[in-house]
């Protein structure tokens, strides 16, 4: 077969591709787009936009909720966001270090009590030079944790009967002789 | 009345004019969307979102151009972003009634000619052909699609796809030879 027959076999082909099948006639297909064009009807949104616009929405809600929980002190990683080296570190006074080592030992707040009051608190100043208002918290109610003693009873252990040991007779002992390397040899 | 008269009253709130623009232009609209989207039921949807953005944005239209091709790019917009939609891929992979459609048509057709065997010949070329043009990259097919059409001119097209008008002839060009190559490939060894 020629390319010129084959090329007229396509191009019936594609023009059959593209015929009109459909058993809906002008009229019903003008009235169609006049009700919806009186009934101020939009152009149906493409399904593109929702398959492509959720998927970049979630991955923004993603970003959005990894920043909240790593907090703004964490996002940037550089030597800026935070002091570094014993230069930045506050210089305590011989009198505050003194002061220090006679003060009563701190007790340490109850577990609960300590969790709750960092995460109300966040991060600290995040960078040099950076001052933050200390922040007014309410004081947090927390019940005072009080124990009842433990009532244990008293042991009152039963005495050991051990049977005396009876006294050893003591042991004649004979003095040794002594033998002389001389005695041994002639033996 | 030309079409220029009909776009002056539709701007002016006459309703009956944009009726008379759709009833001139639908089959050409109609087809351009059938041949990016080749499901009949999608085509006629674009065919409809068309002509709805077409009067939404009817003082956009400035007369540069004649406004069946100010449509047809329109139409065309419309129908590549509904071929690209996954929905619409999803559709035609479940019914694709289409094919359906057309073998009942080649059927006929092949029913008409003289010998059984020469029907069978001609149906089984056919059907080999409407696969490699669905085969085609959807560059070439478009622009097959489009030109065979019989509803717009090379130059028409080439506005509608953004290209220029000898890109879309070469376009035909190349689409035909891939498409015997690969008939020939697929058992059609009498081809070529």
């Amino acid at each position: 077969m020629s390319d010129e027959r084959v090329n007229t076999a396509i191009d019936e082909v594609a023009r059959e591709m593209t015929e009109e099948t459909r058993t809906t006639n002008g009229a019903d297909f003008r009235r169609r787009v006049l009700a919806r064009i009186a009934s101020n009807e939009a152009p149906r949104a493409s399904w593109r936009a929702a398959f492509v616009l959720s998927p970049v929405a979630l991955a923004a809600a993603l970003v959005i909720a990894v920043m909240f929980v790593r907090g703004p002190g964490r996002v940037g990683r550089g030597g800026a966001a935070r002091p570094q080296g014993p230069a930045l570190q506050p210089v305590a006074t011989t009198a505050a270090k003194v002061g220090a080592e006679l003060a009563p030992p701190v007790t340490r707040e109850p577990e609960s009590t300590r969790r709750s009051t960092q995460a109300v608190r966040g991060p600290g100043p995040s960078g040099p030079g950076v001052s933050r208002p200390s922040p007014q918290l309410d004081p947090i109610d927390v019940n005072s944790i009080a124990v009842a003693p433990l009532a244990i009873s008293t042991l009152s252990p039963d005495q050991i009967q051990i049977e005396r040991l009876d006294a050893v007779a003591p042991i004649d002992v004979a003095p040794l002789e002594i033998i002389t390397d001389l005695q041994r040899r002639q033996e | 009345m030309s079409d220029v008269d009909l776009v002056a009253r539709a701007r002016q709130g006459d309703p009956a004019a944009f009726g008379e623009l759709v009833d001139r232009h639908r089959a050409a609209v109609y087809r351009a969307a059938l041949a990016a989207l080749g499901s009949p039921a999608d085509a006629e949807d674009a065919a409809q979102d068309a002509f709805l953005l077409a009067y939404r944005r009817l003082d956009s239209f400035r007369g540069d151009a004649s406004f069946k091709t100010w449509l047809l790019t329109i139409t065309w917009h419309q129908a590549i972003n509904r071929r690209r939609s996954l929905a619409s891929v999803w559709r035609r992979m479940v019914t694709p009634k289409t094919e359906e459609e057309a073998e009942a048509a080649m059927a006929a057709i092949a029913a008409a000619e003289p010998t059984p065997e020469q029907a069978a010949e001609r149906e089984q070329l056919r059907r080999g052909i409407r696969r490699a043009i669905r085969a085609l990259s959807p560059k070439l097919r478009d622009a097959l699609l489009l030109a065979q059409a019989g509803d717009y001119s090379y130059e028409e097209i080439g506005a509608m796809v953004r290209a220029p008008t000898g890109t879309i002839k070469w376009r035909v060009s190349e689409a035909r030879r891939v498409v015997r190559k690969h008939l020939k490939e697929h058992g059609h060894g009498d081809v070529g």
